[in-house]
């Protein structure tokens, strides 16, 4: 739940917000009137909306840019299964927790032909993002940079399957992740066993789940999380290393200039996700 | 078990016990409990156990270092962390065996663990599927054992929990699911596609405006058992049975019965070989069903109801000890000339009369209206607050 913020404050805030999304403007959104508690309860009910199953996911109102033209007129009945307009292509790439979007920023021109999507729980920072995105198409109309990427409110813990098709993600970022330090909050941690089964799910074979974190408690974590579930595989270190989305990931989010600037340290670990065995 | 159990399956083998708990976690127990307490968990264990054996060894040592932690009060918790003696948390290991297969991160509904045989041209085994479903509307389609952490698909279709799953005997790759939005949901589990969507809502009001209409205006003075909640309000489904009963011309009446939480009735539909459940009777009870079970040919169906105060209920069945609730025993026999369910009071008088403490089970679960009435009927707690249709996002 947010803080109730004293009434000036918010009152400057609701003025800010209207102010910048009349005009729409190409003026990036400041930090400042998104401020949220750092900390949501993954397992409480939140008031979140999501599609009752991937089908049903209405991606083209994040990525206008990739509707694809309309389908000849077949269906007589086409107003009844509320038949969204599809994409040219799918979202492949997803940022779990992305937080104030740094990483997306970063990687949309580096990935040009595949669709990003941002997840985030907290609802000021996602309307942070999204404006930001917002800003940056405006500021980027002629060269049609930033259309690539879009943030939503989501909570991946619980409903992941609901975004995203078997098969459909060929990279997950999950980018400083809330250590949960203490032993009985551990199931909160992002990464569980658990939940590696619908990463699993949600992921290609030969995908890769990316992880970094300043924390080393949880970096281990993370690490036999991963290797102990039989559906992942750790990357190289030389791989590692020419992967261009791991140097993005440690420079470019807020979280990792902020390990910078107190000097502290990065822990980098990849996992490619495995072909399923055959059945015994 | 370290949370509350809350759904529970037998593997096809019956050599485990498949436990779901209200976390959402997934275990797997042996059905015979090995003597030898074994110290070596499995390493797929949990991780609870882990840590606790780490702090009787070492003392505590925060995780967060002055360069993980940023802001200025938070280091100086730190600090204090850091000097502050070491306490430690004392929690028993669990003893027996148990091995964590899978989760949702939502409380886990019903659980189904099934063989399906392979094409007939295949010769290999059989494959084990568990089917899991949750509050959160997921029905999850997993791998058996030892797979069960491959998961092969979800079942997504309704907009309010997942209560209670069957497959019928008849046909194990169809799968009727029901939970608290409106409709009974007939799924193709393996492709995961809906076959057929079953109004059960629709048919609960009608019966119970039926009910109301038909009844006499004395009894409509008195306290109406039907309540408002009943009359408008959602339902969820406590019960999905499949039958198979023998008829007058020899050959299978496939049926499927549906039981509501707090609806007086037991619905019987026919199941067609399609998948689609046609709605065939309503046999009313007087209350509120709590369980039901079957007779192993399915001829006969014995169920419990809660007869109160309130209830409108039959004369033959007051409550002995003038206290506010008892619970009574209901038996359905089929009748195979007839081809519908009929009540059988014999039987009845001939359990109630061996069984002479059927109300004592009550007693304990006097309390006051409330608490009874929440106890027993525990799905609608099941609802989320604030989702009255899904939104698409």
């Amino acid at each position: 739940m947010t803080e109730q913020p004293p009434p000036s404050k918010r009152q400057k805030r609701e003025d800010y917000r209207k102010a910048h999304n009349s005009q729409g403007s190409a003026e990036l959104p400041k930090k400042k009137f998104y401020r949220q508690r750092a900390h949501a309860n993954p397992f409480s009910d939140h008031q979140l909306t999501y599609p009752a199953s991937p089908d049903l996911m209405d991606w083209a109102s994040y990525y206008p840019a990739y509707i694809s033209p309309q389908a000849a007129p077949e269906e007589p009945h086409g107003h009844d299964e509320t038949r969204t307009k599809s994409l040219s292509k799918h979202v492949t790439v997803a940022d779990i927790g992305c937080g104030f979007g740094g990483l997306l920023v970063a990687l949309a021109p580096k990935l040009p032909d595949e669709l990003l999507v941002g997840m985030e729980i907290r609802t000021q920072v996602t309307e942070f993002v999204q404006d930001r995105i917002k800003a940056l198409r405006n500021q980027n109309a002629d060269s049609g940079l930033y259309q690539n990427i879009a943030c939503l409110r989501a909570n991946t813990m619980k409903f992941l399957p609901n975004f995203f098709k078997r098969g459909q993600l060929s990279k997950i970022f999950l980018c400083f992740p809330d250590p949960h330090f203490k032993a009985r909050k551990h199931k909160a941690r992002i990464v569980s066993l658990t939940l590696n089964s619908e990463y699993a799910f949600a992921m290609k074979p030969g995908g890769i789940v990316y992880t970094i974190t300043d924390v080393e408690d949880l970096h281990k974590w993370m690490v036999k999380h991963f290797e102990d579930h039989p559906s992942f595989r750790r990357v190289g270190e030389e791989q590692e290393a020419e992967d261009e989305c791991v140097k993005t990931m440690m420079v470019e989010t807020e979280e990792g200039k902020k390990v910078e600037r107190n000097k502290g340290e990065k822990f980098v670990a990849c996992f490619r996700r495995l072909e399923d065995p055959p059945w015994p | 078990m370290p949370k509350r159990p809350c759904a529970i399956a037998f593997t096809p083998d019956h050599a485990r016990i498949i436990c779901g708990d209200k976390f959402g976690d997934v275990y797997a127990l042996p059905l015979l409990c090995n003597d030898s307490r074994k110290e070596a968990l499995s390493p797929v264990e949990s991780d609870d156990t882990a840590q606790e054996r780490d702090t009787t060894k070492n003392p505590f040592v925060p995780s967060a270092t002055l360069r993980t932690v940023h802001t200025q009060r938070n280091q100086e918790a730190l600090r204090h962390q850091q000097n502050q003696k070491n306490q430690k948390t004392s929690k028993h290991a669990v003893d027996f065996e148990r091995e964590l297969l899978f989760g949702h991160v939502s409380l886990l509904t019903d659980l189904i663990c099934l063989s399906i045989p392979r094409k007939p041209f295949a010769n290999t085994q059989d494959r084990t599927y568990i089917i899991s479903a949750d509050r959160d509307e997921h029905i999850r389609v997993s791998r058996g054992m030892p797979q069960a952490h491959i998961i092969e698909g979800y079942c997504l279709g309704h907009t309010q929990f997942v209560s209670r799953l069957c497959i019928p005997g008849w046909d194990p790759q169809l799968l009727i699911s029901g939970g608290g939005d409106d409709y009974l949901l007939v799924w193709d589990w393996l492709s995961n596609r809906v076959l057929h969507k079953i109004d059960l809502r629709k048919l609960t009001i009608d019966y119970v405006e039926q009910q109301c209409s038909s009844r006499s205006v004395q009894e409509r003075e008195s306290e109406v058992a039907i309540t408002d909640v009943q009359r408008n309000g959602p339902i969820a489904v406590s019960g999905i049975f499949a039958l198979e009963v023998k008829s007058s011309s020899g050959d299978f009446r496939r049926q499927i019965a549906v039981v509501c939480e707090d609806v007086p009735a037991i619905f019987f539909f026919d199941a067609c070989k399609d998948g689609n459940l046609l709605h065939v009777s309503t046999m009313p009870t007087d209350a509120a069903l709590i369980a039901l079970a079957l007779s192993s040919d399915h001829s006969r169906i014995a169920y419990a109801i809660v007869v109160s105060q309130g209830t409108l209920s039959h004369p033959d069945l007051a409550v002995e000890d003038g206290s506010s609730k008892g619970t009574s025993i209901g038996i359905l026999e089929y009748d195979a000339l007839k081809g519908s369910w009929e009540r059988n009071e014999g039987l009845v008088n001939t359990v109630d009369s061996a069984a002479g403490s059927v109300p004592a089970l009550m007693d304990g679960i006097k309390g006051g209206q409330a608490g009874s009435e929440s106890f027993l009927n525990s799905l609608e707690t099941l609802r989320k607050r604030g989702r009255d249709e899904y939104d698409l996002v």
